[in-house]
């Protein structure tokens, strides 16, 4: 009888072991994650101009009109290398005039960095728009495993873009790529190993660590000018969307947004990186509620 | 370093009992300890469970009760705080075999103790002597860890990992013998048993005279106020505490209040050349190896091995599974017998080879329990404050009972984390070269033998510590 019992047991314990993790499995019923709204809010007005990528532009006086936030950069510590808190915050501000946007970064840097080297690094900053309208929120450990489409400023492109006349001919559609920094480069015929370079902005898609990938099509502008230990760099993209890899602007609507400052002085490089939290990037349509803004 | 100090420091024999307190001794008499506790922990971990249920394959792991209590704060507290300082302390609060428990004893507080003995529902039988060791241990976690990538990103995963557990628990508790489960089946089991020879606490008889001279052995068999050793174990004769799950029954059944809970320096158990085994020397390496795996893998830049580890891809998984066991399994004890095998040839002392190699793989334990700390470090310090949030909404319907469901993320003290890191592993590798220079005296007994003997296994310590460095801060 105690035999029985026992096995009755048994039987029942494996049974709803065996019941529950098939319906946790396969018959599971997510439930969408409360995710944490961003706690800051980028308002992104319209203003009916342009400004353009100089050093005037990057003075306008549209820029003391709209809204910017100062955001608070941690080290990257979810991928080694780890960031080592080289920025401690960054100011960004901007607008939209219906068919472009436009961003301004600024941050405190004590040194230009527009070279690569042997322990020499860029100075650098990015944007990164998620390829979906509601991200899930990161995932511990494994990464954000979502889409995203990264503009990446670095000081170097810039030096090669702006630090010379622009190539006559325009770039091609597609070029080879590599993320591999030759530094004999300069001393062959031919080159190696060294991209056309049309823009001082890579416009990247990524899907977790170690999956940067630059674009077929390469639609962010941008330009960097440093002066009395200041940064100020400025971005530019059309709204429209063309593709499925690069990432939607909706006026009207709100999505999430995040920022990245490399110091190329104290070795930031790669994931080494001081980064904000998700920012509630909302562009406004041309006709502003009164007070909407800056909320 | 002066014989017979931990660090040249504090002497070995220096002990500080716990229980001299009389209202420590009253509560660890007490039969609600450590019920309380599991009662509390039954609880977290239906909540755990029910989680995991609800969370199905796809929630995000950092907005899940069940992955951020398990893998985020119990794993980080295991390994930085419980076992480092309470020894087995978690085993002793574990709810895991809590059902399988009460139906053996079917009694929750109580004792069941007729005619000189404790009863037990169950078939109580013995566990095969060829499995009575650590090698199922060491198979079972190893064969966890080819899960981990799911772990902390599909609350499923979490869910059928516990309630496999719970469900082998009570399976076995029906078939063997008192914590057979615990002893030698229980994937946590086994490397809290190993690192817990470095503990600060330990369970302990106060006087051996008494003993010798006691008959009864209320510890051993049980009386009307406890049950007989649950771990199986002869309490009045621990020199080690590999296999105490500090249960306190022993505490609870001496009729002679001779039992006692001490602080002591820490590692002086990893000095007790008593039952060492090849078993024990594979577990030490093989949580080393996996510290190196889980940091490549979760923390690395490796988005491949990532996907791998997440099987994006089925022979992507299968290659995971590969390297992983390879290295643990192979590689790594590999390496380290090259070292061994160094030690045993500049000794110049004819002491067989798996002696060596046993008795210096302990001497690697603290370095593994500091790279778990450093590991535990880089995932409590940039992802605590996500535990904020699921304490207030844990299955996510929207909840926010603390009123913190909306805290944002916010890393606490990452930019000087690697230098904690760097700071933890250094502690681990001084601890480490304590315990291989004596055992080395312990191993070659002549002294000059035991000096040229410790120096490849330091080399080893040395390599591993920069290793893990570099891993670590790049």
């Amino acid at each position: 009888m105690k035999k029985i019992v026992i096995l009755g047991l048994i039987g029942l314990v494996v049974s709803l072991f065996v019941v529950g993790s098939y319906y946790a499995l396969f018959r599971y019923r997510t439930f969408p994650p409360a995710a944490d709204q961003p706690v800051e809010t980028l308002d992104v007005l319209y203003v009916a101009r342009d400004v353009e990528l100089s050093e005037r532009g990057a003075e306008d006086p549209v820029w003391r009109h709209v809204p910017s936030k100062t955001l608070a950069l941690a080290p990257q510590v979810t991928a080694i290398p780890w960031g080592k808190a080289s920025v401690p915050e960054v100011t960004v501000a901007a607008f939209h005039n219906g068919e472009r946007i436009f961003f301004r970064l600024q941050w405190r840097d004590a040194t230009e960095n527009r070279a690569v080297g042997r322990d020499t690094f860029t100075d650098a900053c990015a944007v990164m728009l998620p390829l979906v309208e509601e991200p899930q929120p990161n995932t511990i450990m494994m990464g954000f495993l979502e889409g995203a489409n990264i503009w990446t400023w670095k000081a170097v492109r810039d030096a090669q873009v702006w630090g010379r006349e622009r190539a006559a001919s325009p770039a091609p559609a597609e070029r080879p790529y590599t993320d591999y920094y030759y530094p004999l480069e300069e001393r062959e015929v031919f080159p190696i190993v060294r991209e056309s370079v049309a823009s001082a902005v890579e416009d990247l898609i990524a899907r977790g660590v170690g999956t940067l990938t630059p674009r077929a099509h390469q639609r962010v502008q941008g330009r960097g000018l440093w002066r009395n230990g200041t940064w100020t760099v400025l971005l530019t993209r059309a709204l429209a969307t063309h593709e499925a890899e690069e990432a939607t602007l909706p006026v009207g609507k709100a999505r999430a947004v995040a920022f990245a400052v490399w110091d190329g002085a104290k070795g930031d490089r790669g994931a080494r990186k001081s980064i904000t939290g998700w920012v509630r990037l909302r562009l406004w349509p041309a006709e502003v509620p009164a007070g909407a803004a800056g909320r | 370093m002066r014989e017979g100090y931990v660090l040249g420091l504090i002497p070995e024999t220096w002990r500080f009992e716990l229980t001299q307190f009389p209202w420590v001794r009253r509560l660890l008499k007490s039969r609600w300890i450590p019920l309380a506790l599991i009662l509390f922990n039954v609880f977290l971990f239906t909540v755990i469970l029910m989680a995991g249920f609800f969370g199905g394959l796809t929630s995000p792991g950092n907005y899940n009760f069940g992955i951020m209590i398990v893998w985020i704060l119990w794993w980080v507290l295991l390994m930085m705080v419980l076992v480092p300082v309470l020894s087995r302390f978690w085993c002793t609060m574990c709810p895991l075999p809590f059902l399988g428990e009460w139906l053996q004893r079917l009694r929750l507080f109580g004792v069941r103790y007729v005619k000189g003995r404790n009863l037990y529902f169950g078939l109580n039988k013995r566990w095969p002597k060829s499995l009575s060791n650590m090698w199922l241990m060491n198979v079972l976690f190893l064969a966890t860890t080819f899960a981990s990538g799911f772990f902390t990103v599909r609350p499923a995963a979490t869910f059928v990992l516990l309630a496999a557990i719970i469900a082998l628990s009570v399976v076995l508790s029906l078939i063997y013998r008192a914590r057979t489960f615990c002893l030698y089946v229980c994937p946590v089991s086994g490397f809290q048993g190993l690192y817990s020879n470095f503990a600060l606490t330990e369970v302990r008889v106060k006087d051996p005279e008494i003993c010798a001279k006691h008959k009864t052995k209320g510890c051993v068999v049980g009386n009307e106020r406890g049950y007989g050793c649950p771990w199986l174990l002869l309490p009045y004769a621990f020199r080690r505490n590999t296999y105490c799950g500090m249960c306190f029954e022993c505490l609870k059944t001496c009729e002679y209040d001779n039992m006692a809970v001490n602080l002591r320096p820490p590692g002086v158990d990893l000095l007790v050349d008593e039952k060492r085994g090849l078993d024990e020397a594979y577990k030490a390496l093989i949580m080393l190896g996996i510290a190196v795996v889980f940091f490549v893998t979760f923390q690395g830049p490796w988005g491949t091995l990532k996907d791998w580890a997440n099987a994006a891809t089925l022979s992507g998984y299968l290659t995971f599974i590969g390297l992983h066991a390879s290295w643990n399994l192979i590689v790594l004890p590999a390496i380290f017998l090259l070292f061994v095998w160094l030690a045993r040839r500049a000794a110049r002392q004819a002491v067989p080879l798996k002696k060596v190699y046993v008795n210096f793989s302990y001497a690697t334990v603290p370095l593994g329990l500091a790279a778990w700390i450093a590991f535990s470090l880089g995932i409590i310090l940039p992802n605590g404050s996500y535990l904020l949030h699921v304490l207030s909404d844990p299955f996510a319907w929207g909840w926010d009972l603390f009123g913190t469901a909306h805290f944002p993320w916010t890393p606490v003290l990452t930019g000087i984390m690697p230098y904690l890191m760097i700071l933890t592993l250094l502690v681990g590798l001084l601890f480490s070269i304590d315990i291989a220079l004596k055992i080395a005296r312990q191993t070659f007994t002549e002294p000059e033998a035991a000096g040229r003997g410790a120096f490849p296994i330091l080399g080893f310590l040395g390599a591993t510590t920069l290793s893990l460095m570099w891993l670590f801060v790049g």
